[in-house]
This record gives C-alpha cells, sequence and structure tokens, in this order.
C-alpha cells in the first residue's frame, strides 16, 4: 500500500472519531496537539486495522504519535 | 401535506398511554423531536427507541417503556415544547399493564428517575435546597395524563413522519426528505418517490454532515446551517459563516463523507457577541450548586500501578486490537466493585438523608471534543467483567463524542469516576455531582519514585482522590474505598 492510500485511511477513520481534526497536518501530534484521547487512539487503531487489515501491536501503537508515522508504518505493513 | 399529527377526535384516548417529554434533569425545562424513529400504526416494545430528542447538551434517543402500536404522534419534528409534554400515543398491547394504568409514582418512574440523577452531567441540577429535591422528581416529571396541550409552532418539516427504510434510503440518496414530493395516500412519501427523488437529484445535494461542535458554534452564533457549504460542514466552517454572514460557499461535489472542505488552520475567528454556550450554563450552574452546597471532603492515596499494568500488557498483546483493554475499563471495574463493597459512597443525599444505590450504576464523565462533558452510566458496573466494561465504555464513550446516547445511559447514576490523566495532570479535586455523594478523580499514570520494602524504585503512579459529602459519608469511608480501590485494580489483573 502506498503512503496516499494509508492517508486515507487514515483520514477517513478521523473523520469518524475527531471530524474537526485535520488529518493533512502530518505532523502534529495526535495526543498532545490533536486532543486525542486513549479511547479515540483505540478507536483509531480499530478503524485501521478493519480498512487496512493492519493490526498495530500495543507496544508499537505508543510511538506512532503522528498521522505521518501512522502513514507510513501502515503503508510499509499493509500487505495490499 | 396531510397528517398523522392531527387528532381526529375518533380515537379512543382513555386506553391509550401518552409518551412524555421526559426530563433528563431538574434543569431541563423543553427539548424538541428532532426525529421520529416510529410512525403510526408501528409496534413498539419496551426499551425500544422511538424518538430523537435534542437538548441543550446534545441528541439523544430516547425510549418507550411499553409494549404497544404507536397511535399518534402528536409533536412534529422541530417543534419546542416544555417537559411533560405529550408527545405521542401509545396503544398498549393486548394484555400488557400499560405504565401509565399503574400507581402515579410507578407511572412516572422512567421519566422521573432523570430528575434525581445528576449522573448526566450539567442536565442535572438539584433543587436549591436538599429540602425540596423530591419536589424537583414532581415537577420534572409531571404524572402522566396531567399535561397541557403543547403550544405548537408550525415550523418547517413539521407535517413529516418517515420510516426507517425512507430516511435511509434519503441519506444514501443524498436527498432531503422534506422536499420530496409525496405520491402515496394522502400526500404520503413513498419509497418510489424517494427513489426518484434520488434519481432526480441535482449537482447540488443539501446534504450536511455536521460535527458535534459546528452543530454547537451554529447555534451559538445563530449561523443557519442551510446557509453553510454542502458536504462535512466543521466548527470552522460556521465560524466564518458567523463571521461573514454573506458567505454562503458553494463547494463542488462533496457527496463523499470522506471529502472535507478545505480548512485553514488559522485561529478561528471569534464572532463579535459570543452566545452563552448552554452547556457552560448547565455545568457552571450544576457544580456552583454542588460547591456551595456539599460539604467536600477529600481523601487521596497514590496507587502503584506496576503489577497491573504490566497484566493487562500481557493480557492485550496477546489480542486483537479490537479487543483490546484500556486502563480506564480496569479503572471503572475496580471503583465499581470498590462501590459495591463500600456502600456508604454509593447512592444519593435526598430530602436530607442518605439513599443507598440500588446497584453501581458508575458515570464515566467523557469530555466532548467540542467542549463541555456528558457523564454516561454503565448501569450495574460491579456486576460486568472487564471486557464487558471495556466494550461498553468504548461504545459509550464512542457514542458521547460522535453518536447519540438513550435517555437510559445518562441517567442513575449512583456513583461517578473522572479520569483526567490524559490531559497530563497528576491529580483531579472532583466536584460532586448532586443528589450524588461521592467522585472518584484519576490523575496521569506517571513514572515516580516508589519506596518499598526499604528499597527506592520507579513505578507506574496514579492520584486518586474521593471527594465525599460530608452531610452522607464520613472520610473514614472515603479512606476505607480508595483502599478497596486499589485492592481490587491488583485483584482483578494480576494473577
Amino acid at each position: 500500500m502506498n503512503v496516499t492510500t494509508a492517508h486515507h485511511h487514515i483520514a477517513e477513520a478521523l473523520a469518524g472519531i475527531a471530524p474537526d481534526v485535520d488529518a493533512d497536518d502530518l505532523t502534529a501530534d495526535l495526543h498532545d496537539d490533536l486532543g486525542l484521547d486513549s479511547m479515540d487512539l483505540l478507536n483509531l487503531a480499530v478503524a485501521l486495522s478493519e480498512s487496512t487489515g493492519v493490526e498495530i501491536p500495543e507496544s508499537d501503537f505508543a510511538g506512532l504519535r503522528t498521522v505521518d508515522a501512522l502513514q507510513s508504518y501502515i503503508a510499509r505493513r499493509a500487505t495490499t | 401535506m396531510p397528517e398523522t399529527i392531527d387528532s381526529t377526535g375518533t380515537i379512543d384516548t382513555a386506553e391509550l398511554v401518552p409518551f412524555l417529554m421526559p426530563s433528563l434533569g431538574a434543569d431541563m425545562d423543553e427539548g424538541s423531536v428532532v426525529e421520529w424513529l416510529v410512525a403510526p400504526g408501528a409496534t413498539v416494545h419496551h426499551g425500544d427507541i422511538v424518538a430523537v430528542v435534542q437538548t441543550d447538551k446534545s441528541d439523544l434517543d430516547v425510549e418507550v417503556f411499553d409494549d404497544g402500536t404507536i397511535e399518534e404522534l402528536v409533536v412534529p419534528i422541530g417543534v419546542k415544547v416544555p417537559v411533560g409534554t405529550l408527545l405521542a400515543r401509545i396503544r398498549p398491547a393486548h394484555g400488557s399493564q400499560p405504565s401509565g394504568a399503574v400507581a402515579p409514582k410507578a407511572a412516572a418512574a422512567p421519566v422521573a428517575e432523570p430528575a434525581i440523577e445528576p449522573a448526566v452531567e450539567p442536565a442535572s441540577e438539584p433543587a436549591s435546597e436538599p429540602v425540596s429535591e423530591p419536589a424537583v422528581a414532581t415537577t420534572a416529571a409531571p404524572v402522566r395524563g396531567h399535561v397541557a396541550p403543547p403550544a405548537i409552532e408550525h415550523g418547517d418539516h413539521v407535517d413529516h413522519v418517515f420510516s426507517p427504510l425512507l430516511r435511509h434510503l434519503a441519506e444514501q440518496g443524498h436527498v432531503d426528505l422534506g422536499t420530496v414530493r409525496g405520491t402515496g395516500v394522502g400526500g404520503r412519501v413513498t419509497r418510489e418517490d424517494v427513489e426518484l427523488a434520488i434519481a432526480a437529484r441535482p449537482a447540488r445535494t443539501t446534504v450536511r454532515r455536521l460535527s458535534p461542535r459546528a452543530r454547537r458554534l451554529a447555534r451559538e452564533h445563530h449561523v443557519d446551517v442551510e446557509s453553510l457549504a454542502i458536504g462535512t460542514v466543521t466548527g470552522d466552517d460556521v465560524l466564518r459563516a458567523g463571521a461573514t454572514p454573506t458567505a454562503a460557499p458553494a463547494l463542488p461535489t462533496p457527496t463523499s463523507a470522506v471529502a472535507e472542505p478545505p480548512k485553514d488552520r488559522s485561529p478561528e475567528t471569534p464572532s463579535a457577541t459570543p452566545a452563552m454556550d448552554p452547556m457552560r450554563l448547565r455545568i457552571g450552574r450544576l457544580m456552583t450548586k454542588a460547591w456551595q452546597e456539599i460539604p467536600h471532603y477529600q481523601v487521596s492515596s497514590r496507587i502503584d500501578l506496576q503489577a497491573a499494568l504490566a497484566a493487562l500488557a500481557a493480557l492485550n498483546a496477546s489480542r486483537p486490537v479490537s479487543a483490546r483493554v484500556l486502563p480506564a475499563a480496569a479503572f471503572a471495574r475496580a471503583a465499581a466493585r470498590a462501590a459495591a463493597q463500600v456502600p456508604d459512597v454509593n447512592g444519593h443525599w435526598i430530602d436530607g438523608s442518605f439513599v443507598p444505590g440500588d446497584g453501581v450504576h458508575l458515570a464515566v464523565v467523557v469530555a466532548l471534543r467540542t467542549g463541555g462533558l456528558l457523564a454516561p452510566v454503565i448501569h450495574d458496573a460491579a456486576d460486568k467483567d472487564l471486557d464487558s466494561l471495556m466494550a461498553e465504555m468504548r461504545d459509550l464513550v464512542t457514542r458521547a463524542r460522535s453518536g447519540r446516547l438513550r435517555t437510559s445511559e445518562v441517567t442513575g447514576a449512583t456513583i461517578t469516576i473522572t479520569e483526567l490523566g490524559e490531559g497530563g495532570v497528576e491529580s483531579v479535586s472532583p466536584i460532586i455531582h448532586p443528589p450524588q455523594v461521592a467522585i472518584l478523580g484519576l490523575g496521569a499514570v506517571i513514572d515516580q519514585p516508589w519506596a518499598e520494602h526499604g528499597m527506592l524504585g520507579v513505578r507506574p503512579v496514579v492520584h486518586a482522590t474521593l471527594a465525599g459529602d460530608h452531610r452522607a459519608v464520613d472520610g473514614r469511608s472515603g479512606s476505607l474505598f480508595l483502599t478497596r480501590f486499589a485492592r481490587c485494580l491488583q485483584e482483578d489483573l494480576v494473577p
């Protein structure tokens, strides 16, 4: 999966979880800057696992703090 | 257009059960039905959601408490009516005991409950004096049948009652049902009408998806959302429209829910005279009363979470992401179990005395992204296992933020938990939500120096604070609660 497609999935997931968040802000910290809490982040991880098939282990997820990091991770891991 | 709402006088109303505008708190005076999910003739059962009601606080799914058939929808969509107003009449199912037919006290129970249930964060407010609290229940929830007919102001779209199928079709096809011409019996809109309307849909639709923040801002700034761009409307769009009333941007073709209007991330332009957010007002009133009337005491302790968090991490490592358990669920379960073990902290202060809860109904404070709070309730939380609690919390929190809660989900709390650790604060000194008598506040889980067995180490630690209503419960019980809370956290997770 390329980064653009991964980004699309992230933007779609974010629209359902935090509609006011701008998914194009690639470097903002999802938690500190964009205000997603642990429940939001879990919902994001679940939505992404459903849409991309990429299950992000909890240990990895803690390090994926930005849309940029998340889309690179997903693009790398997705099999399609 | 013809009607389902006018009363023909041929209905034998004596047998019918009234369905009233519920009170979701002592300070909720009115609400409006924004959507009917049933049409006359529909069969309903206890617990079915039949309407969406808009309050100052949020939109709520309203349930019925009777089995039967919808005889008549009395209040049209969009009309603001006082609490207790007759919304619809239900013909009871044969042989069923209508709730309206039982003793007045019980009959009013479903609607009265919220009045003494300030779990609904801002919505519930105690009477000005504790002694008068029972009066609140009666005024907020009039006995069925004794209601004045609503003063109906006919607005747009008041005449439409659409089936879920039609609404679904219309939503999928991006057509506004209110604009569809009905060719059915009495001018009713049929499925075919909707399909035709979808086929004939012009490039520009009137579909808008409003974020909760956008909806709130539109209300505050008196921005007519109809004037806004179609597609997804964000708070920024509303603010822009509020700042420049003439701007009615027409976007290209945002038929996809994903397609967001372009946003600039420049600082929002506040309107000249922003109106006070109703939710802010409610929180202010409730908390002021709580602070003035409740003699709060607070006890707190730091709890070492090393073992519990390690156990949770191990549990999650073997699970798919959708089955993961967050520490928040473990905290909720431990709080609920501790409340069950220390019943002094679980209940209500009503009319000058403590009324123990009939189970542990745990309100979980949810901060909304749009500002403000909601406190959905996990009923019988002490009886639920960790996975059930996690699933329920996730559902409630998600819907509190982006969807809708049911009336039963915002009422009935006997104790509240608030976690501000997400924001990074170390400890919280929470304010009790009357008429509850206790609230547990948790700060962030922070690595801290920890002395044990004469050794100093670093442990993940949470600072837990219990605020208690000193009229109802003493510090000893509060202290015992915290001890039990810490123990339950361990017991639940650590083998």
